[in-house]
């Protein structure tokens, strides 16, 4: 064979080799894509609003893989879309968290709750009555908490279902608690923010409560749309069935921007895409159970009853 | 602390400052409140924190709308704020 014909061959395969290639990454391309557009939310988890355990819908953390104590900064986030009506007159639980097996509120207890009565979200962490911390925002005094008045714009009445105020897409709002490490409720450590806006100062100027909780880092279940201690597991509203989607724990205190990131304009996002991903904990996106979106995580495996995953 | 029932018109003329939690009936004809004060004309006194969140429990259809009760915790932590509580 002479030298010609050799390179004649060797471009022919170098040839075949770079379309193989190409075609090989276009492939590769394609599936990525398919991937990325897998992403969707379609669903959200709907709490009955009927109680106890045959009801609930919580994590029963077995593996420690979810603990925190009194000074872990984290940041805890959900979409929700209120079904209580305005003759609620009592509080609704949105997100409950006690050591597993709790058999009272005060088993290193960390709550995120709705006072319907008073108007008030309340964010409240603690290990006894007397060491516990709290701060709540009400929304219905354009002059005494304005900041947090134009958040969520529900103006004078109060927060229900027929009366949402500034929500995202579907009537569902992201609400967003940051706490940083310093054990206090004061508004430098704990944030609340009403989709991606701040609500500013929350009504105890040095943070609420009493004495100084101290926490464990035990195995916790959280509970959504219910307390998580003793046997009730009530507090999940009146009318319909709050809904709940794109729930996700922090390891870190999220920024302003970080936190209208994950707004998203209104619209739950892929948190993989998020630029704080790393330090995301927990993703439960609920598009056909509750399992954690993020590999070795702990699932909602506990959706009970007439709790269902159902359309947004 | 003191905890009792009494009408709307009988809360008007209570010390603010002394109660530590107030909640109003359904109806909004009457006030559970906690204070530290003695009052006389009430509706029901009742003798601590357990009796008279378990009232709450049995008469829920004239206190909350959700079937369940004031909870201890509640009656503790729900601090009541006569600049925006009205």
């Amino acid at each position: 064979m002479g030298i010609g014909k050799v390179s004649s061959l060797a471009v022919a395969s170098l040839a075949k080799v770079n379309s193989l290639v190409k075609l090989s990454v276009n492939k590769i391309n394609a599936v990525a894509a398919s991937f990325a557009a897998a992403f969707t939310d379609d669903n959200a988890v709907a709490k009955s609003i009927s109680t106890g355990t045959a009801e609930a819908v919580y994590i029963s953390d077995s593996d420690g893989s979810y603990t925190y104590d009194h000074n872990d900064a984290c940041t805890v986030s959900f979409w929700v879309k209120v079904g209580w009506s305005t003759a609620l007159n009592t509080s609704i639980h949105l997100f409950s968290s006690t050591d597993v097996g709790a058999a009272s509120a005060w088993n290193d207890l960390y709550r995120i709750y709705y006072t319907e009565q008073n108007n008030r979200l309340n964010v409240q962490w603690g290990h006894s009555g007397s060491g516990r911390k709290q701060q709540f925002w009400y929304f219905h005094d354009s002059s005494g908490m304005s900041t947090a008045y134009n958040a969520a714009g529900l103006g004078t009445s109060y927060w229900s279902a027929t009366n949402r105020g500034n929500t995202g897409d579907d009537d569902y709002t992201l609400i967003t608690i940051t706490r940083g490490t310093s054990n206090s409720a004061a508004p430098a450590n704990l944030k609340l923010y009403w989709n991606a806006t701040d609500c500013g100062t929350g009504y105890y100027a040095s943070g609420g409560g009493s004495g100084t909780p101290s926490m464990g880092n035990n195995d916790k279940q959280i509970f959504l749309g219910s307390t998580s201690w003793a046997a009730n597991y009530n507090k999940s509203g009146d009318s319909t069935a709050t809904k709940f989607n794109g729930v996700t724990i922090w390891d870190k205190v999220l920024s302003s921007a970080e936190v209208t990131e994950l707004y998203n304009s209104g619209e739950p996002m892929n948190v993989e895409d998020h630029s704080a991903y790393s330090d995301c904990a927990g993703w439960w996106n609920f598009e056909s159970d509750g399992s954690n979106e993020i590999d070795g995580g702990p699932d909602f495996d506990q959706i009970n009853g007439s709790s269902t995953v159902e359309a947004k | 602390m003191n905890y009792y029932i009494v009408t709307e018109e009988i809360f008007d003329t209570l010390t603010k400052e002394n109660i530590s939690f107030m909640h109003k009936s359904i109806d909004k004809t009457k006030r559970l409140i906690v204070t530290i004060d003695t009052v006389n004309d009430r509706v029901r006194k009742f003798n601590n924190i357990n009796t008279c969140s378990n009232y709450t429990f049995t008469n829920h259809s004239d206190w909350v709308g959700d079937g369940s009760g004031i909870e201890t915790w509640e009656l503790e932590d729900t601090e009541y704020i006569p600049e925006i509580d009205d």
